[in-house]
């Protein structure tokens, strides 16, 4: 657990922080303000989806990425960063005008501004564009074929809590002050956030090459996840609101199995994985010869190093229904199982009853050694006196690993488990290259599912996939959370 | 400070997401200028850039030195050619890519088939049927008999719907057929000429093959898939697909129909399962690559592999030699319940829309490719002097170096292949037996170094195959097929692997695309 105050880590049941001197609470002081900026991203989130929906099977939409006066989007997305920004540069009351605008905006953009109808593409010079007729909002509810979507009420309560945020803030109703005595505050908490820069700049500067290189590659790939919200089939993307989210939901006869699939490869992977190697671990911790200890260590490392594709190739000549596959063979020739024909013998990776098994003890083979890096490393921090004190004690070997080791190494398997986690969702390359049509239902995760949808021939649907991806995202940051709230209850502190 | 920090970091993050706004796509409802059809002098292209897969001799072989020879063969010798070569396994990946944007597009690009039908379809193919009708070659005189049939199947459905010519191929699309190996034919107690040019019936056929998987105790054959992955994708096992169509055709009724939902599916899938089953066809088909495959017949596991005709035959032949075993394969006849072997779709030359001067790319770089002289054997042999040549010399392989062969001046002959030096090389993109032109002289240079194997067996397969049907790309095919081919494969492997009978998998396949398979169809009988 942290300070509040200056982040110092804290010692366990500590009431005070030793550096600075803040009380430390279980609940810490509430900034409200929160409040105003979540609703200022749920007012940007809003912005995204349709203002206006057909009834039908939803494939028409119509919202800012679709307005005939397209800066009114843009205007709009200022208006709410500038809302987040006062709220960050404690500026709450002006952030109350810059929504305002953000409102205004928004009413202008959704009564007075055409929207863009799509009516096909056209072939010019050069490629192919799409043609649009202008549609304005009174022409398209009065016919009964379309109402106002989510959009709409998504932004008129980003906006309201945003506004209703900044008062709760201003008005301090429920907010906690910080008591801290005002000669520790010598951090952030009484200086101006420019002061602050200036007084640390050359740690700014240091700082910024790694925050363009982040800005550039992990945040401007994250521009097209807008695509999400359009028909993009071969360029010339086209609004459709939440069209595709409906279709994954409802309609797409992959995309639930897939889903199901990454969630159950994935935690079953970590288990496995996480307890073969707490379980090799302890193994190595008991082995007293040091040689012999390294080379079992280095041998077990090494498959780690080997590329998923060589691992693909090893195995699926070693898991063979035929001569050349060595289980089989070994089952055939020593057991006498398949009429002594190693051609009659088991399609490890050819068969959905198989597949799954063969998968986990792939990974297991090649991660397993990786994963007892960190687990030896917290063996051999614990003190050979606890040992030689339980030995006194008349304790053996089992019972010194069962209560001196394995309660030494728990914080570290918690740790390991919730950290890996967070990844589940990110299962592709194992899967990519073992898998194969007769295994296709068992074996397809999200992320293989997203690759075939655009590359399986056909026409790429780069909108429906964006969409799988933004929603794969999603759960991925929801894991995150619950993650690092258990982290937060484990260990005393999170890991983000 | 770690505040500090974090309220910068929500300022770099908000000011992101302004850039982003920025960044957000123009959907401006400008109409597009109309394309400019008037006519224009052709003029010679500056430079351009051309997106191809291995079929072109790649640069681990010697491309460069390809590219090299072409330019000064092309125009006045000055047209840059900047060539863009994708990974050939991810050769489609790569292509999907480019044409997700448009300055990526390449100006040039070698397509597939579907892959042909759907940039067409979607509107990204430059119109070229004119540019051909007034084109040296069309006019030449020197094109093959046949070569109206291939131009033809060409044609498809642009974004208007009009079937015109988006692609030029300078070769037949060539197919497989099937290739037995001798000693496994004696080992089961036939003689070559049990099969030799005769027509099997596909009980005798499957009869040889038990007898075969009997004699060896081993599976016969070991196919690049249960199913292939383009046009006409039942080519691997023709045999056992016989009549039965992978996708949507034509109908008798000049409706188009579901081919993987007819009977002559269920009844293929029946005869794969059987196969399977039996140990006969190898079920690890299903996680073979062409090179597994062919592997599986170099080492002797297979017997019966149906595989490319032409210089593939001779390359099998030489394989097969190199590992000590005996090369000698019979190609047979097309069963009599298959009629004839199949000839896929040629990839396609495209112009996309992207090309600053189609006019120019079409005059002075496709339409050379069969320009019966130079350029035509650059493109079936290679670079001079780094594939082929014709100085007077001796011409040695690696490992074989006292096995020279001696030239005169003149003479034309293949040089050693540079990626394998232990063998000479073969061809470049263009197959010599498949080419759509013949040379102006009547003689095609390299025609000696062709072996007699290949010319035989191209001759072969093109007395015993008929082209492929290509099936129209419609908007709502274009949007299912992925999910309709996907649920095709799943079916087959899960029949082949005795998971289902075929019955019960064509009414899953219904009852879990039909839908989309209904779409498709009302969309191509409209």
């Amino acid at each position: 657990m942290q300070c509040k105050s200056c982040n110092t880590e804290l010692p366990k049941h500590a009431k005070v922080c030793p550096k600075c001197g803040t009380k430390v609470s279980d609940k810490g002081p509430q900034n409200l303000k929160v409040i105003a900026i979540a609703g200022a991203v749920i007012a940007f989130i809003g912005g995204l989806l349709p203002f206006v929906q057909n009834t039908g099977d939803i494939e028409i939409a119509y919202s800012f990425m679709n307005i005939q006066m397209s800066f009114f989007w843009y205007l709009y997305m200022i208006a709410l960063v500038a809302t987040i920004l006062l709220c960050v540069a404690k500026r709450e009351k002006l952030s109350i005008i810059t929504t305002a605008i953000a409102g205004v905006i928004f009413a202008v953009s959704m009564f007075v501004s055409p929207f863009l109808e799509y009516a096909g593409r056209q072939q010019v010079k050069g490629g192919v564009i799409n043609k649009y007729n202008n549609v304005m909002l009174g022409n398209l509810l009065s016919n009964g074929e379309y109402t106002l979507g989510l959009g709409f009420f998504v932004v008129i309560i980003g906006l309201v809590v945003a506004v209703i945020g900044v008062f709760f803030d201003i008005l301090k109703y429920f907010k906690k002050e910080i008591n801290v005595d005002a000669k520790y505050m010598t951090n952030s908490i009484n200086k101006s956030v420019w002061s602050m820069i200036y007084y640390y700049r050359w740690f700014y500067v240091m700082f910024l090459p790694a925050f363009i290189f982040v800005l550039i590659f992990n945040y401007w790939p994250m521009l097209g996840l807008r695509y999400a919200f359009t028909s993009y089939k071969i360029t010339n993307p086209y609004y459709i609101g939440i069209t595709h989210f409906y279709e994954m939901a409802t309609a797409d006869i992959y995309f639930w199995t897939a889903f199901k699939n990454t969630l159950y490869l994935s935690i079953i992977k970590l288990i496995l994985n996480t307890g073969a190697a707490v379980i090799i671990s302890l193994l190595l911790h008991e082995i007293s010869n040091i040689i012999f200890k390294k080379t079992v260590q280095t041998i077990i490392y090494l498959p780690h190093f080997m590329s998923w594709v060589v691992t693909a190739s090893l195995f699926r000549l070693i898991l063979a229904p035929s001569t050349s596959g060595m289980v089989n063979t070994f089952l055939a020739e020593v057991f006498g199982m398949f009429g002594g024909n190693p051609s009659n013998g088991i399609f490890f990776l050819g068969d959905p009853r198989y597949w799954v098994g063969s998968y986990f003890v792939i990974n297991v083979w090649k991660d397993t050694g990786w994963g007892t890096i960190l687990f030896l490393a917290t063996l051999s921090g614990i003190s050979p006196e606890l040992y030689e004190a339980a030995e006194i004690d008349g304790a053996n070997r089992f019972n010194k690993m069962r209560f001196i080791t394995l309660p030494a190494l728990t914080n570290t398997i918690i740790t390991v488990f919730i950290l890996n986690l967070a990844k589940v969702m990110n299962l592709f390359e194992s899967v990519f290259v073992l898998m194969n049509d007769a295994v296709y239902d068992v074996s397809n995760v999200l992320q293989t599912f997203v690759y075939y949808k655009t590359f399986g021939g056909g026409r790429p649907d780069y909108g429906y996939t964006t969409a799988v991806g933004l929603f794969r995202s999603v759960v991925s940051g929801l894991l995150v959370i619950i993650c690092n709230y258990a982290s937060k209850k484990v260990r005393g502190r999170g890991i983000v | 400070m770690k505040k500090t920090v974090k309220k910068l970091a929500a300022v770099g993050l908000t000011l992101t997401s302004v850039m982003s706004l920025v960044a957000c796509g123009n959907q401006g409802g400008a109409e597009g200028t109309d394309a400019s059809t008037a006519a224009k002098e052709v003029t010679q292209p500056k430079s351009f850039t051309v997106m191809v897969d291995n079929t072109v001799v790649t640069e681990t072989n010697g491309g460069k030195e390809f590219y090299a020879y072409l330019k000064t063969l092309l125009g006045d010798g000055t047209i840059d050619i900047k060539w863009i070569r994708p990974d050939h396994s991810g050769y489609y990946d790569a292509v999907g890519n480019a044409f997700n944007a448009t300055d990526q597009m390449p100006d040039v690009v070698l397509l597939s088939a579907d892959y042909y039908a759907l940039y067409a379809s979607s509107g990204y193919l430059w119109d070229m049927t004119d540019a051909w009708n007034a084109s040296e070659t069309k006019n030449s005189g020197r094109l093959i008999k046949t070569a109206d049939n291939i131009f033809n199947s060409l044609k498809v459905g642009g974004l208007d719907g009009q079937k015109r010519m988006y692609g030029f191929s300078p070769y037949r699309g060539n197919g497989c057929c099937t290739y037995v190996k001798k000693t496994w034919l004696e080992a089961a107690g036939m003689k070559v000429s049990d099969i030799e040019g005769k027509t099997l019936t596909f009980d005798q056929y499957y009869d040889m093959l038990k007898k075969m998987q009997v004699a060896k105790n081993s599976v016969v054959i070991s196919a690049a898939g249960y199913i292939g992955g383009e046009a006409p994708y039942t080519n691997y096992l023709p045999e056992f697909y016989q009549k039965a169509q992978y996708s949507f055709y034509k109908g008798a009724d000049g409706k188009y129909v579901d081919g993987f939902a007819q009977k002559e599916m269920q009844d293929a899938l029946t005869r794969i399962q059987t196969a399977v089953k039996d140990g006969v066809l190898d079920k690890e088909s299903v996680n073979n690559s062409t090179a597994n495959a062919r592997d599986k017949f170099y080492a002797d596991n297979t017997g019966v592999f149906t595989y490319w005709a032409g210089t593939w035959a001779d390359t099998l032949k030489m394989n097969l030699e190199n590992k000590g075993l005996d090369g000698t394969l019979i190609a047979i006849n097309p069963i009599k319940e298959l009629g004839t072997y199949v000839e896929r779709i040629a990839p396609a030359w495209c112009i996309t829309t992207h090309a600053e001067n189609p006019e120019g790319i079409f005059k002075y770089f496709i339409d050379t490719m069969l320009d019966g002289g130079d350029v035509q054997t650059a493109w079936e042999y290679g670079a001079k002097g780094t594939h082929w040549d014709t100085k007077a010399e001796t011409v040695t392989v690696k490992g074989k170096e006292d096995k020279g062969t001696t030239y005169t001046e003149g003479q034309f002959h293949m040089l050693p292949s540079p990626e394998k030096p232990t063998g000479l090389m073969k061809k470049n993109h263009i197959d010599p037996i498949l080419a759509l032109a013949t040379f102006k002289n009547g003689t095609d240079p390299g025609a000696a170094a062709m072996t007699d194997l290949a010319k035989k067996n191209g001759e072969f397969f093109a007395n015993n195959s008929t082209v492929a049907t290509p099936v129209p790309y419609t908007e709502a095919m274009a949007d299912n097929i992925s999910d309709i081919n996907k649920q095709r494969n799943i079916i087959v492997a899960a029949v082949a692997n005795g998971e289902m009978s075929a019955a019960d998998g064509i009414k899953e396949y219904q009852s879990k695309v039909g839908n989309k398979v209904n779409e498709v169809l009302k969309s191509l009988n409209k």
